[in-house]
């Protein structure tokens, strides 16, 4: 970020206090200049991500939070029409935390979402978990970085049949309507291990598949098999998703978990806790 | 003559001054940690904390002008007190001031007290401004800066006749309380 000495930040904030009172009080409480304190600050920065590959021109600060605050509801107003456009087409496979946080979570975002005095507050949980962890970002930012996720989830989760997803997460927990795992992730290893085993999808798993398995990755350490995955992976996105860079960038988040997993699971014949077949 | 208007001028333009609550930051660790943490410059406070005491002794002593008018005046001893009082009840409070602050305003309604004299006078501004405060977080900052004053200002005259403690402790203390329950019959 570039750095705006106090004397240049003191009146931008001092106009949102303005705001904040309607100019009826002189004075708030520290929490309150703290958080109008940091929704200048995150507006500044909206602003300098847009603005960093164009030039490092250094804007008056207040400039700077308008354009950043006017971002921030460009950015609202983009994460609702992706919503808007996933949302008749969203299946959470009966998992509840997956179902209430995408169709009850976001929607109280938009609405409880304050872009003026507390555009940082990310205000909800997002207590379904995406492979790629959201970090280091809040407010709108994250929100929009979290239905992405969920979005690359559903194009990957649609090409398979709800049934057949919804047996898979039942054969790997069968509460898995209740549990807070990440529902892609457990799809996305059953099919890299057929894909591994070169068997069907929708064959029986066989007891000999996992004997198989084991074999094979008893061979190998973690770098082959997750090499091997991420190959598995890219013919997979180039095969069916027109060789979506995004997704697979996505989806090989799981993968060095995954290899390291397998191993370990190989070591201890626990396969079944990590992949279904 | 100095008229309403000229008065409400001279407040307004006190109230710009940006940097004269600045030392409260510097107070605040919690703040500068922020701004530390976001890249943000931090130095060069000194300067930014004489030239707010300076602003708000001009801008108090400007009130004279009205407090003249009821045999009070405040020394420039007296303001510098009045600040320093302001700065450590702020912080006390843990509150932030970005403007001109409240002392002018409070000087301006209180002036015409029966209760006040040139010889309370900075003692009573003091626990004013200090009972101000308090209640502005005790009622949750539900109520406006001119609606808590306009409130302390009539119970002052009235109910109180004078007495701060029974201000503080039995008035402003049971409004607080409704208010926060919500069981606040009269509209101030």
């Amino acid at each position: 970020m570039i750095n705006y000495e106090m004397k240049d930040l003191i009146p931008v904030v001092t106009n949102l206090v303005d705001r904040y009172t309607s100019k009826e009080s002189t004075s708030v409480r520290m929490e309150v200049a703290k958080q109008l304190l940091g929704a200048v600050i995150y507006c500044i920065q909206q602003n300098e991500e847009d603005f960093q590959v164009a030039s490092r021109q250094k804007f008056e600060a207040e400039a700077a939070y308008q354009q950043g605050y006017e971002r921030v509801i460009e950015k609202v107003k983009e994460a609702q029409a992706i919503y808007n456009t996933m949302i008749p087409r969203f299946c959470a496979y009966d998992n509840e935390n997956y179902q209430t946080t995408v169709t009850k979570g976001i929607p109280a975002f938009f609405i409880h979402y304050d872009a003026r005095f507390a555009p940082q507050d990310t205000i909800i949980t997002m207590d379904y978990p995406t492979i790629t962890p959201i970090i280091n970002q809040s407010g709108i930012q994250a929100i929009s970085k979290y239905l992405e996720y969920i979005q690359y989830e559903q194009t990957f989760l649609s090409i398979l049949p709800r049934d057949y997803v919804c047996d898979i997460l039942y054969r790997f927990q069968c509460d898995y309507t209740e549990q807070f795992f990440n529902i892609c992730r457990i799809i996305l290893r059953h099919v890299l291990v057929h894909m591994l085993l070169d068997t069907k999808l929708n064959e029986d798993n066989q007891k000999s598949d996992y004997i198989n398995l084991r074999q094979l990755i008893l061979q190998k350490d973690a770098v082959w098999i997750k090499e091997r995955m991420m190959h598995l992976l890219e013919q997979l996105i180039q095969q069916q998703f027109d060789d979506d860079h995004s997704l697979k960038a996505y989806l090989q988040n799981d993968l060095k978990d995954f290899a390291i997993e397998l191993e370990m699971a190989a070591k201890f014949n626990s396969l079944k806790a990590v992949v279904v077949l | 003559m100095l008229t309403f208007s000229s008065l409400y001028f001279i407040y307004i333009t006190t109230k710009w001054h940006f940097f004269q609550d600045y030392q409260l930051f510097k107070a605040r660790s919690i703040i500068g940690s922020l701004y530390r943490k976001e890249g943000v410059c931090v130095e060069d406070y000194e300067f930014m904390e004489v030239l707010s005491k300076q602003n708000q002794i001009a801008a108090i002593l400007e009130m004279n002008q009205v407090t003249n008018r009821f045999g009070l005046e405040l020394t420039k001893e007296d303001t510098r007190v009045l600040v320093e009082s302001r700065k450590e009840e702020l912080i006390k409070q843990q509150r932030v001031e970005f403007k001109g602050g409240i002392l002018p305003k409070l000087i301006f309604i209180f002036c015409d007290s029966a209760y006040i004299d040139q010889n309370n006078l900075v003692e009573t501004l003091k626990r004013l401004q200090e009972i101000f405060y308090f209640y502005k977080n005790e009622t949750l900052d539900e109520l406006s800066d001119d609606e808590l004053l306009d409130f302390m200002k009539e119970q002052y005259e009235t109910v109180c006749f004078g007495d701060l403690d029974y201000l503080e402790g039995t008035i402003l203390k049971d409004y607080a309380q409704k208010m926060r329950r919500g069981i606040l019959d009269d509209k101030l």
